[in-house]
C-alpha cells in the first residue's frame, strides 16, 4: 500500500504543479495584456500564450477531479494525513497573507498614482486571484518538495 | 496507520510533530510506550 500512497502522492504532485503553470500562464497573461502599453508585444503573442496556458490548465483540472477515484479507503486516508493537512493549512495561511499584500499594494498603488485609481475592479480582482493561487499552491508544493 | 511513509519520516527527524491520536497509534504499532517514542527537549 506504501508504493501506492507514494506514487498518488507523486502524481498529485504533477497536477498541481501543472495546473499552476497553466493558470499562471493563462491568467498572467491575460492580465499583461491589459497592462501591455500600446506599443507592447502585438495581441497574438498574450492571446496564444492565454490558449497554451488555458488548455494546460484544463488538462490538468480533468486529472485533479479524476485523482483519487477507485482508490481504496485506507490509500485516500493516508493522502490526506496529518501532515499533509498541516502542510494546506500552512499554504492557505500564506495565500491568504499574498492576497492582503496584494491588496494592499493595489491600494498603494491608487493613492501614489491616483491615474491607476480608475484602472478597474476586474484588473484589480484578477491580479489578486493570480497572486492569491499562484502564493496557495506554491506554497504547497515548497512545502512537499522532499 | 493511516499515514504515509513521508509523514513517519518527518515525525522520525523531528521536523513534524504527531497529534496524541498518532502519537499512541505509533506506540502502540511498535509496542512501546509514548514515554519511550517521545519526550520534551527539556527532559
Amino acid at each position: 500500500m506504501s508504493m501506492i500512497v507514494e506514487r498518488m502522492a507523486a502524481r498529485r504532485r504533477t497536477i498541481l504543479l501543472g495546473s499552476l503553470i497553466g493558470f499562471s500562464l493563462w491568467r498572467g497573461a491575460a492580465l499583461a495584456q491589459q497592462l501591455s502599453p500600446p506599443d507592447g508585444p502585438p495581441i497574438i503573442v498574450f492571446v496564444v500564450v492565454q490558449m497554451v496556458g488555458g488548455l494546460v490548465w484544463a488538462i490538468f483540472l480533468i486529472r485533479a477531479l479524476a485523482f483519487g477515484s477507485g482508490l481504496p479507503v485506507a490509500v485516500r486516508t493516508a493522502l490526506s494525513d496529518e501532515l499533509t493537512t498541516d502542510r494546506r493549512r500552512t499554504s492557505f495561511g500564506i495565500g491568504l497573507f499574498a492576497v492582503m499584500s496584494a491588496q494592499v499594494l493595489l491600494l498603494f498603488v491608487a493613492f501614489a498614482n491616483p491615474a491607476t485609481a480608475n484602472t478597474g475592479i476586474r484588473l484589480a480582482a484578477e491580479f489578486t486571484i493570480l497572486v492569491g493561487t499562484i502564493a496557495t499552491i506554491g506554497s504547497y508544493l515548497y512545502l512537499d518538495r522532499e | 496507520m493511516g499515514v504515509s511513509r513521508k509523514t513517519i519520516n518527518t515525525v522520525e527527524n523531528a521536523r513534524f510533530i504527531p497529534s496524541t491520536v498518532l502519537a499512541l497509534r505509533l506506540a502502540r504499532a511498535l509496542r512501546v510506550s509514548v514515554e519511550d517514542l517521545f519526550s520534551l527537549s527539556g527532559d
